[in-house]
């Protein structure tokens, strides 16, 4: 990608809201490869991943004039996840066990610490894709059990099952604990 | 506190294998890309018309040296005016036999306009021996009208060229083998892996060996220049599929066949992949 002028947020939502081309590739040319990452660990494959950041960034210009300041990164990010969700829940078959696993498992950070990003991602994808959904949304976007029941449909319980299964997952194939960090 | 995930990920990054933002574009200007598309027509009908007068010109005009127009002179002096030379005085002749069509053209129709007077000017002519003449200049135009049969070789030509107006044609893009052939190599090891003493039964169909397949076809949509998404599931699937068909024949090793399908009880639309043993079904929209 060619170097381009850096804008400030203010001056990129300004320039979308009129729905300024220049603006519109600005802003894309900022944020699409960090939000093409987060794409990554949503989806299956890399040409999902393209998939999902397409749609997202359609929908961020559609609803630029929704965007009430804070952080245009953070929001940005919050329609790449909910693009994903979106993605993949006709796609997904949540089981319904509502059975919650407790793992204690012995720490090993150094095991996971010494593995590259790419390397990570790549055990992630081989998840389930509910596993995967749960497990991004909780472990690394932070949002809490109800949170993620309300936002994918199911419930709280099964939210949590499908955590410690894809907790479970992960440690065999990385061979290092997930549940304590 | 960051857990080890959220610090792995936290400034991850990654490029798109393709151009997004094209895409994008497509779907947040598609007036423009309307606008773009009808110039694209504008300029196919354009060169068809050039074509047509092209074939008109250089098969009936020049080889031939068949004038449609011509503009004759003719000089004439009052009859009691003191006579000069014995140029024609009367109205112009055109002579017929120099416009007959040579093979393969054939004249079917002849008309000839009566001459139209197109000028008249009039001028004093003093002689050495103090005569004064007046002479008297008419031009006339006279128009000749032919119409012929063109040979069918010629006929052929311009439906081409007809055709092309209405139709324009899409330029082949080449999908390199390099490009195929990892999707075709998973799709065959995975026919392989199967039983293959029934032709074109549906075999269950590892998914990454069918997401490979359908890279192929996206690749193949995506080197025409078009948004994958919307070739498959909207633009003109048919084609799609040939040339998808035409590209995986080039580099596998057993006969390729790509299909789409209408189902009219589902109202959808299906493609299948199919090699010599196996066939791939899906899914990919609505109709």
């Amino acid at each position: 990608m060619q170097l381009t002028a850096t804008y400030r947020d203010e001056e990129l939502v300004k320039g979308c809201q009129n729905n300024e081309p220049r603006m519109q590739q600005a802003l894309y040319k900022q944020h699409y490869r960090k939000m093409f990452g987060v794409c990554l660990r949503y989806a299956e494959n890399r040409d999902d991943a393209a998939d999902i950041l397409q749609d997202g960034f359609v929908q961020v210009f559609k609803y630029i004039d929704s965007f009430r300041g804070g952080s245009l990164e953070g929001w940005i990010r919050r329609i790449m996840v909910n693009m994903a969700i979106a993605h993949y829940r006709k796609k997904a078959r949540f089981q319904t066990t509502d059975i919650e696993t407790a793992y204690n498992v012995k720490e090993d950070e150094t095991a996971l610490s010494g593995m590259s990003s790419q390397e990570i991602l790549k055990v992630i994808q081989e998840l389930p894709t509910g596993y995967r959904t749960v497990f991004n949304l909780y472990e690394i976007e932070g949002y809490t059990h109800p949170e993620i029941s309300e936002m994918i449909g199911i419930s709280v319980g099964t939210s949590k099952s499908q955590l410690s299964r894809a907790k479970e997952m992960l440690r065999n194939k990385l061979g290092v604990a997930t549940n304590e960090y | 506190m960051k857990n080890l995930f959220q610090q792995k990920f936290d400034d991850f990054e990654d490029e798109p294998d393709r151009d997004v933002w094209a895409a994008i574009e497509v779907e947040l200007r598609p007036k423009q890309a309307g606008i773009f598309a009808y110039r694209k027509y504008m300029w196919a009908a354009a060169a068809s018309v050039a074509m047509l007068f092209g074939i008109g010109y250089f098969s009936m005009y020049l080889p031939k040296n068949q004038h449609v127009e011509v503009a004759q002179q003719a000089t004439k002096v009052p009859e009691n005016a003191p006579t000069i030379s014995q140029e024609k005085t009367e109205a112009p002749e055109i002579a017929a036999s120099e416009d007959t069509p040579s093979t393969p053209m054939q004249m079917v129709a002849q008309e000839v306009v009566s001459p139209t007077k197109a000028t008249q000017s009039v001028k004093r002519i003093k002689t050495a021996d103090g005569r004064i003449l007046i002479e008297k200049t008419e031009t006339y135009i006279v128009t000749e009208k032919k119409t012929y049969e063109i040979e069918p070789e010629t006929k052929k030509e311009v439906q081409v060229a007809q055709s092309m107006e209405k139709q324009p044609v899409q330029s082949p893009t080449l999908v390199t083998p390099e490009e195929i052939k990892p999707a075709t190599s998973a799709v065959v090891a995975a026919a392989q892996a199967e039983n293959k003493s029934e032709p074109w039964k549906v075999y269950n169909i590892p998914s990454q060996a069918e997401n490979t397949a359908t890279k192929s076809v996206k690749a193949a949509a995506k080197r025409q220049g078009h948004n994958t998404q919307l070739d498959l599931n909207k633009a003109n699937p048919v084609q799609l599929a040939s040339f998808a068909s035409q590209q995986l024949n080039k580099v596998a090793n057993t006969p390729v066949k790509v299909n789409y399908k209408e189902d009219k009880k589902t109202n959808q639309i299906k493609y299948e992949i199919g090699f010599k043993d196996f066939k791939i079904v899906r899914k990919v929209g609505k109709k």
